[in-house]
């Protein structure tokens, strides 16, 4: 599971972090040493984070020096495909990770994914993509869409909500082409995908190059634009035995969620040296983290979020829990309200 | 519990009727809690769907705040635009009417009051800046309207339209949980009123159950000891655990057995005195009888040798009389002997139709005494009978001089067969006359000692009485029976069945048939 990456940085990529680090310092976002010094050390200096390719989790690969400050000194970055993430949860493989609301719900659902969301990270980050056929997402119903390559992925399970959303039953009203994206991008090209739904930088590459239209920017588009793309999810056990741990490391994270809102240059330097995104899509990283608009978390209620979704996986037939049953016993909100609490936020 | 139970419920102190009343309103007191339980079911059902519909007007309620949010952001943002004062005031009516709307909003949960706090300060933020948008437009200063527009009032009307989509979700949330909560209410009141319905109707039948096993057992058993006790056995005692009124009538019953076995004993020590009586006194009245027959027979004769022939009939008078009182005196001798159990079988082979053929000759006077004509058919396979041949001959005598004395000018008919039923060979004997035959009451008491038909055909007849009782008895010692069926006016027939092989003296049965199906002797 753990590639290169995941045993620790190169003394260059370490430096590199302790940079940003810097940064966040002079950005004003280094925590005030009475506060954290008030607070108890984590009950474990160990810390698993999660990662992959998108681009949007940006602060999750950046919040090491940030961890580092509140007390963990062994923090491994493990490698986790959307596919292997149940395991790795239910495992106790991995503490705290990045997901996408929906697919995170679904695996709790579905798989029994043994995890809690935890906060909120990001607003936006998907958009739908059509080709000049298609004017509106209504007009999807009978198209054929890319959504990811296998079922019930990330994207897919949005890209559901999405047409549920319109009126079109997502599973009836659409074909699916189960491809990888190199394929579907150039399938799309040559008209035989309608549509597609992807997170950066796919979407910025092709609007660049003047493919397809936007149908759909979660960014700006309401009500998607309301609520949380992705959040922070964490394992339930470590959640419930470390709840120091879980909110000094949420408290490094939502830092970093700021340090990206502020600088997404640096950030996407980052996370091009770290070799998380290739160079060839630097310049459409930097667009989508510029896009993105980061400084939600503060705004937003991330219990919203979960309310909103789960209602439309019910219309979908995707969740049979109630919205209530499902943040009863899958969200743990006391870290996010309390560092809220903490950094002078009165919303939510 | 198949058996404890209805035990239980007999030891139970309480009287039947209080049983069977308390067994009544057991029934009667679950039908009224199955009622309840229905009715509580169906008063959770309708409150269930008065809360989703209630749930369902609130998430209206919501919808339409969410509708008036996004259309007064909307006037508001197109009279900023193009600011004219009709389109101005036209907003911030809008603004107002909905600050009152918001004011009177219905259905908001204790737990929404924070959020819907929260709308309110929003609203009022949003209003407050738009007025100042408005009087900044008003005096031309429309940079600076546009820029206050731009970074206060697009973030204010973005906020606020998020809470109000948020309320939504909330009431949308609510409703999914009723509709859940409704659906698992609705599994668990099935379930509740499955179980009721099957644990009544299980009780009830178990409470029907023990309450009639616990009658109807002992009940059983009473009738089944009464039978016993009808046919002479006074040897047990009823057992039965009910400490109610069959309790009572079980004691009785035994204690009537003890009784009804006493005085049996006491009637059967009687009646064998009395047999024994009745055979001393026959003995001790025949001695003389048969010395006054036998003068009598002696004094006829030497009146007719003396031709003294005036003394005959009245000496053959005494001696008609003397040999009618032996007669009856041997038929009670006869009947004490059977009631005494002191007659004995002694069963011996002998020729069926040369018994048949003898008893013929011997009733032959009888027949012509009266006019009648006699018929003999004798089946050619009679073949022999191993029985005791003296009481065989005594019935077929009593039932052809019955025929006889009861048939005037007639025939009298006596049909012999043998047919093999039963894995046994029997002798079937039928005696048909055409005399005067016998209503249904004058069978009803025709095997009865000293009884016949009725006291008129006693006196015109004569006889004992004694001969049918005594023909039956000796039938039923021998393994046999006899049946008569008549017509008052037309005629009788007495038919008897005997087994061809008598119980040996030994109890082994005696065959009579071959394998080939020939007679042969025993």
């Amino acid at each position: 599971m753990e590639n290169n990456k995941a045993g620790g940085w190169s003394r260059r990529e370490f430096i590199g972090g302790l940079a940003l680090a810097g940064t966040a310092a002079i950005l004003g976002l280094r925590p005030e040493p009475g506060m954290a010094a008030a607070e108890p050390l984590p009950e474990t200096r160990t810390l698993r984070l999660r990662y992959w390719d998108p681009a949007c989790w940006a602060p999750f690969y950046l919040a090491e020096p940030l961890l580092r400050e509140e007390g963990f000194t062994d923090i491994r970055y493990i490698a986790g495909p959307p596919q292997e993430l149940v395991d790795m949860f239910k495992k106790g493989l991995v503490d705290l990770s990045p997901d996408f609301s929906v697919h995170g719900m679904y695996n709790i659902e579905a798989e029994g994914s043994s995890q809690k969301f935890i906060a909120g990270l990001h607003v936006g980050c998907y958009a739908l993509i059509g080709s000049e056929r298609i004017r509106s997402v209504r007009d999807l119903k009978g198209k054929t869409v890319w959504t990811g390559p296998v079922e019930n992925n990330g994207p897919h399970l949005f890209f559901q909500a999405i047409v549920s959303y319109v009126g079109l039953d997502p599973r009836k009203d659409i074909k699916y082409v189960w491809v990888k994206r190199d394929e579907a991008m150039s399938l799309f090209q040559q008209g035989k995908i309608d549509a597609f739904i992807s997170f950066p930088p796919g979407p910025q590459e092709l609007m660049a190059k003047g493919i397809g239209r936007l149908l759909l920017d979660t960014n700006v588009d309401k009500p998607w634009s309301q609520y949380f793309c992705c959040m922070v999810s964490g394992q339930s056990d470590f959640v419930k035995n470390n709840p120091i741990a879980a909110k000094r490391a949420l408290r490094a994270i939502l830092k970093a969620v700021d340090l990206v809102s502020r600088d997404p240059a640096k950030a996407a330097h980052e996370l091009l040296a770290r070799k998380i995104v290739k160079q060839k899509d630097e310049k459409y990283v930097l667009q989508s983290l510029k896009e993105i608009p980061y400084d939600r978390w503060r705004e937003y209620n991330p219990e919203d979020t979960i309310r909103f979704f789960a209602l439309r996986m019910r219309e979908t037939g995707m969740m049979k829990s109630n919205p209530q049953q499902f943040i009863e016993r899958h969200t743990d909100w006391r870290f996010i309200r309390e560092l809220k609490k903490e950094f002078g936020i009165t919303a939510w | 519990m198949k058996v404890w139970l209805p035990k239980l419920v007999a030891r139970a102190p309480f009287t039947v009727h209080t049983k069977l009343i308390g067994a009544f309103f057991a029934i009667v007191a679950l039908l009224i809690i199955f009622g309840l339980v229905v009715i509580q079911v169906l008063s959770g059902i309708n409150r269930r769907s008065e809360e989703l519909s209630q749930l369902r007007r609130k998430v209206g309620a919501f919808r339409q705040l969410q509708h008036d949010t996004t259309a007064q952001i909307y006037g508001v943002t197109s009279a900023l635009l193009s600011p004219e004062e009709r389109m101005i005031e036209s907003a911030l009516r809008q603004l107002h009417e909905f600050r009152y709307d918001l004011e009177r909003l219905q259905f908001v949960t204790r737990d929404e009051v924070e959020l819907f706090g929260r709308i309110k300060i929003e609203h009022e933020q949003l209003i407050q800046m738009i007025t100042n948008v408005v009087e900044l437009t008003r005096a031309q200063e429309y940079k600076k309207a546009n820029d206050l527009r731009l970074t206060k009032i697009v973030p204010l009307a973005d906020t606020l339209e998020r809470l109000t989509n948020e309320m939504v979700n909330r009431a949308e949330a609510d409703m999914e949980a009723k509709v859940d909560e409704s659906n698992r209410a609705h599994m668990t009141s099935r379930w509740v009123v499955i179980g009721f319905a099957v644990g009544s109707i299980g009780l009830a039948i178990l409470l029907g159950y023990a309450v009639s096993s616990s009658l109807m057992g002992p009940v059983m058993l009473m009738d089944e000891r009464l039978r016993q006790i009808a046919s002479g056995d006074f040897s047990k005692h009823v057992e039965v655990p009910n400490r109610d009124e069959l309790g009572t009538l079980a004691d009785n019953l035994n204690r009537m057995n003890n009784e009804l076995r006493d005085l049996y004993q006491q009637i059967e020590a009687a009646s064998r005195h009395k047999s024994d009586f009745l055979s001393n006194m026959s003995h001790e009245l025949r001695t003389p009888l048969n010395a006054i027959i036998g003068y009598s027979e002696m004094l006829t004769e030497e009146a007719e040798d003396r031709d003294q022939k005036d003394f005959i009939p009245d000496l053959q008078k005494i001696r008609a009389s003397g040999r009618h009182l032996l007669e009856l005196i041997n038929d009670i001798l006869d009947l004490s002997k059977i009631e005494a159990g002191k007659v004995e079988l002694f069963p011996e082979t002998f020729d069926v139709k040369l018994l048949i053929e003898e008893i013929s000759g011997t009733v032959q006077p009888l027949i012509e005494k009266n006019s009648n004509i006699l018929a003999i058919n004798c089946a050619d396979n009679l073949g022999d009978m191993y029985a005791d041949i003296t009481k065989v001959r005594q019935i077929l005598f009593n039932l052809l001089s019955n025929a006889c004395k009861f048939t005037e000018l007639g025939t009298i008919t006596l049909d012999a067969v043998r047919d093999c039923s039963e894995d046994a060979a029997w002798l079937s004997v039928s005696v048909t006359d055409t005399g005067i035959g016998m209503t249904e009451e004058q069978m009803e008491k025709l095997f009865q000692p000293f009884s016949q038909a009725d006291i008129q055909i006693a006196r015109k007849y004569g006889g004992t009485g004694l001969g049918l009782a005594i023909t039956r008895q000796f039938c039923e010692m021998m393994g046999g029976d006899i049946k008569v069926r008549s017509e008052f006016g037309r005629g009788t027939a007495f038919t008897m069945r005997l087994p061809m092989a008598a119980p040996h003296p030994e109890g082994d049965i005696v065959s009579l048939i071959a394998s080939d199906g020939s007679s042969k002797s025993a």
